[in-house]
């Protein structure tokens, strides 16, 4: 500490090393950490408003309700809508209410995390808040990230986006029975996703005919865990 | 969006530092940020002075530092910044950088997404 001395009294100088964003990455590491002793895989599910990020999560606990013990944690501002949709699967699932905050973070998740018997529990699916920018700052934790968009959201979207579509190990393309409709070329849109995220595994679904959904499945849950950007938690 | 909850962090750390340093005034704090974090500094200042009224903090000076991203070639090692306009009148932003300009390979910042305080001034 340097400490110089003016008319009003002392003046001090410290030097000072405290991350704010890096304490977030500390805690998701901390969550994956729980995770990983108790044998729990982590999906979280980004995207925006209406993507269908929840249609989506009920398509993974339909198909995976047998033969995996699964909590869904739902992340909205206000409202238990997105968990009312998955308790009619028979599945558990937990809202969380971020009240004015428009992404989850690794704290609020971890203390869900330790109100669950992770010792009873196969896959937590968490369902962020319907957003396509900040919840790419934060990671969770997870194993898996993904991020759901859909055709509706118009044909530039990888490109206008292009900072969470990077961080991503997996992009579902929903509502892909309306692409004509809504006259989105979505070999284009693939060709978008490729060039922000090369390494992305990407998946065209239909939550409404089932297109793609068994393919969904085996690639993010079944398929042995690939080392992946989320492996090693982004910088 | 999330520049208010962060802010937060980092007026309750100073306001902590300042305490624990017998601080009777504090007359500014050092803040990094890293361009390639989602962070913006006019809406970082904003909340600042909003959560400094009425504690020591008010009145400080926010010195703001941002840093320039770094980003590493993971397939050639190739190293290259990312270099954002410094234009605060700039009202568009480059597409940053996701591929190796030099062989296509996948890319990981190695710089650029901090969020630190770095110093503080104080009376005491």
């Amino acid at each position: 500490m340097s400490e110089l001395t003016d008319a009003q009294g002392k003046v001090h100088q410290i030097e000072l090393a405290i991350d704010f964003l890096e304490s977030h990455r500390k805690l998701a590491e901390a969550n994956r950490k729980l995770l990983d002793e108790h044998g729990v895989t982590m999906i979280d599910v980004m995207g925006s408003v209406g993507a269908g990020k929840t249609s989506v999560v009920e398509q993974l606990v339909r198909g995976l309700k047998e033969k995996y013990r699964i909590v869904v944690l739902n992340g909205d501002l206000v409202t238990t809508i997105d968990q009312d949709r998955i308790l009619r699967h028979g599945v558990e699932a937990i809202q969380v209410n971020t009240g004015k905050e428009c992404h989850l973070d690794a704290a609020l998740v971890r203390t869900v995390l330790e109100r669950l018997d992770l010792g009873n529990l196969d896959l937590v699916i968490v369902e962020n808040v319907g957003n396509l920018i900040c919840p790419a700052d934060f990671p969770l934790g997870s194993h898996r990230r993904v991020v759901v968009t859909s055709v509706t959201e118009g044909p530039y979207v990888a490109v206008k986006h292009p900072h969470v579509f990077a961080e991503m190990d997996f992009v579902v393309i929903n509502k892909i029975d309306l692409a004509s409709v809504m006259e989105v070329d979505v070999s284009k849109l693939v060709g978008d996703l490729r060039s922000v995220n090369p390494r992305a595994r990407v998946v065209q679904t239909s939550c409404k005919d089932g297109t793609g959904i068994p393919e969904l499945i085996t690639r993010l849950v079944e398929e042995p865990r690939r080392c992946t950007s989320s492996e090693s938690l982004p910088a | 969006m999330h520049e208010f909850g962060i802010t937060s962090s980092i007026a309750e750390t100073a306001l902590r530092i300042a305490s624990e340093n017998g601080a009777t005034k504090v007359l500014r704090v050092d803040l990094l940020i890293g361009q390639l974090t989602f962070l913006s500094v006019p809406q970082v200042r904003f909340a600042y002075e909003v959560l400094a009224k009425g504690t020591l903090l008010e009145g400080s000076e926010l010195a703001i530092q941002e840093a320039t991203g770094l980003v590493e070639c993971q397939n050639c090692h190739h190293l290259r910044e990312i270099r954002l306009p410094d234009d605060p009148d700039a009202l568009t932003e480059p597409l940053p950088l996701f591929a190796c300009p030099e062989c296509s390979g996948k890319v990981v910042v190695v710089k650029g997404k901090e969020c630190q305080i770095t110093g503080m001034t104080f009376e005491s």
